[in-house]
């Protein structure tokens, strides 16, 4: 709940900036500065928090002993708290998109240009969201309470900004950011590919996602670590 | 309904359980009695599937679900249809009311419809929380939420009902409110298993006491015999230090007046 409102908030705090964009540049300005300004960097640190503190929290306040003392199993609930949790990042993934396409609409820009690139954009946004939500659910697997809480934070800091101080130029960031699992430098790479003003030439959608792997690498990792929290799972104390 | 042997279970340094045995009877109602740490949760939880333990077996309703670090988790569901359990610290949804928290409940057990709000009204007006039915849960105080935590034990109306530490933190008409809903379920033909530190809540409901202590049982039998036995070793003059794991246990909130009692 927290997070959807959170997700709209974002979305209308930047309207004005984006407005701003949009003047300059037209649609691909406007998704350049959504893309590299907010979703990338201010979503994956709702949740990836969310992810960690999701199943911690109800071994903590004892939910999980109330539901699996019941004719479950633990398959059940793990699955029952991962839907939840992916669908509440859909709906606010969603809202936020909804508003910013909305926007655009309202300044004019083409609907159907502004359509596609927005769903191209939203099922990335979604995709990379996803997988923040797994890499909390990971931390949340090996570390409980406040220290899961921090370490999500500090990973959602410190991973990109390594990446980006060890590639030399954009140019090489953009063709090899993406095999690093950071939904932050995928954004970015899809920033400057619709973005008329940075040194790489705008490139569409299709291009981006057939870099060799980029696809895999937004779902691939995802499914590795909730593979890897569902085995710690099965076999935790809950208590 | 419920058998342990020779459960062990380690948390990374400490023995919660060295080797306890045990076992539940139909139609009894166990009090299981110990002190702080004695390893009761940690019993309780290990019957559930909640925790692993290392070595041991563990059967319910005859039928084996864990073995040696191993839990049968079909036979667990199966068995989990017929067990309502309590914990011992639990918050439920604070945004639910409490009939919400029970459909939610009801639901894991696929109670029809229909059935299921007659169930939630009988439970609401069993644990007195009828008037507070459509206020959310997370107003509640500590009394009113062990209540909602009770109800949704009792929700598949269980044969065996596991209850960890129920009347902690209860006033004495909520305890004695409490005991009477003990009371009910052993004329329901019921079983019901649960813990306390404190003897006064086992009194007057238990038909046997097993004390755990540091992992072990150490004393299981009726409570009268149990209480003759203690002041026994007393009159034989057993130092404090000998019997004292089991009195701590035996007595809990009362050592004070039996003390005084046995030596005056
Ligand atoms: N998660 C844990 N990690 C380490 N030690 C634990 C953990 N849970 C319980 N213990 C220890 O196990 C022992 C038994 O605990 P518990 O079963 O909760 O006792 P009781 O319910 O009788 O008070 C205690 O010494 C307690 O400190
Ligand atoms: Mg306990």
């Amino acid at each position: 709940m927290a997070f959807i409102a959170l997700a709209t908030l974002t979305a209308f705090f930047n309207l004005d900036m984006l407005g701003d964009y949009y003047a300059s540049w037209g649609v691909p300005g406007l998704l350049r500065a959504l893309i590299s300004a907010l979703a990338g960097v201010f979503l994956p640190f709702v949740v990836l928090p969310l992810g960690a503190v999701s199943i911690g929290s109800a071994i903590e306040n004892g939910t999980v002993r109330v539901l699996l003392s019941k004719p479950l199993r633990r398959r059940d609930f793990f699955l029952g708290t991962l839907l939840s949790d992916i669908s509440a990042v859909f709906i606010g993934a969603t809202l936020y998109l909804a508003t910013l396409v909305a926007y655009a609409l309202h300044l004019g820009a083409p609907l159907s240009k502004t359509l596609e690139l927005g769903l191209a954009f939203g099922s990335l946004l979604f995709l990379s969201l996803v997988q923040y939500l797994a890499l909390g659910y990971l931390l949340s697997a090996f570390m409980r309470g406040r220290k899961g809480l921090l370490a999500s934070l500090l990973l959602a800091f410190a991973v990109p900004i390594s990446v980006v101080a060890v590639y030399p130029s954009f140019d090489v960031l953009a063709r090899k950011a993406l095999f690093v699992p950071s939904p932050l430098l995928q954004h970015i790479v899809l920033g400057m590919a619709v973005s008329p003003k940075s040194e790489l030439p705008p490139k569409p959608v299709g291009e981006i996602l057939n870099y060799p792997g980029n696809l895999a690498l937004l779902v691939v990792p995802t499914l590795v670590y909730l593979a890897v929290s569902w085995l710690k799972f099965r076999r935790a104390d809950l208590r | 309904m419920i058998r342990i042997e020779n459960l062990v279970k380690t948390y990374k340094d400490v023995k919660a359980l060295d080797g306890l045995n045990l076992e539940v009877k139909k139609g009894q109602i166990y009090g299981f009695l110990g002190p702080n740490g004695a390893g009761k949760s940690t019993t309780i939880l290990s019957t559930l599937g909640l925790i692993f333990p290392q070595e041991g077996r563990i059967e319910l309703f005859g039928e084996e679900v864990f073995r040696d670090g191993k839990y049968d988790e079909g036979r667990l569901v199966k068995a989990k249809a017929r067990i309502g359990y309590m914990p011992e610290h639990a918050t439920l949804w604070d945004f639910l009311t409490p009939v919400q928290t029970l459909s939610v409940i009801a639901d894991a057990f696929g109670i029809p419809k229909a059935e299921k709000e007659k169930r939630i009204n009988e439970l609401l007006d069993l644990v007195g929380l009828k008037d507070a039915r459509r206020r959310k849960v997370g107003k509640f105080s500590k009394g009113m939420r062990q209540r909602l935590l009770l109800a949704q034990a009792l929700i598949n109306d269980p044969d065996l009902l596991i209850l960890d530490e129920p009347m902690t933190g209860l006033d004495p008409t909520g305890i004695a409110e409490f005991k009477e809903i003990i009371r009910e379920q052993r004329r329901a033909g019921k079983t019901v298993f649960f813990s306390s530190h404190i003897l006064a809540h086992v009194e007057e409901v238990c038909d046997t006491v097993g004390v755990i202590v540091k992992g072990k049982l150490r004393v299981e039998d009726s409570l009268d015999n149990i209480k003759r036995e203690f002041l026994r070793k007393l009159a034989t003059r057993l130092s404090w230090r000998q019997i004292n794991p089991w009195t701590s246990a035996v007595l809990g909130g009362r050592s004070r007046r039996l003390g005084r009692i046995s030596t005056g």
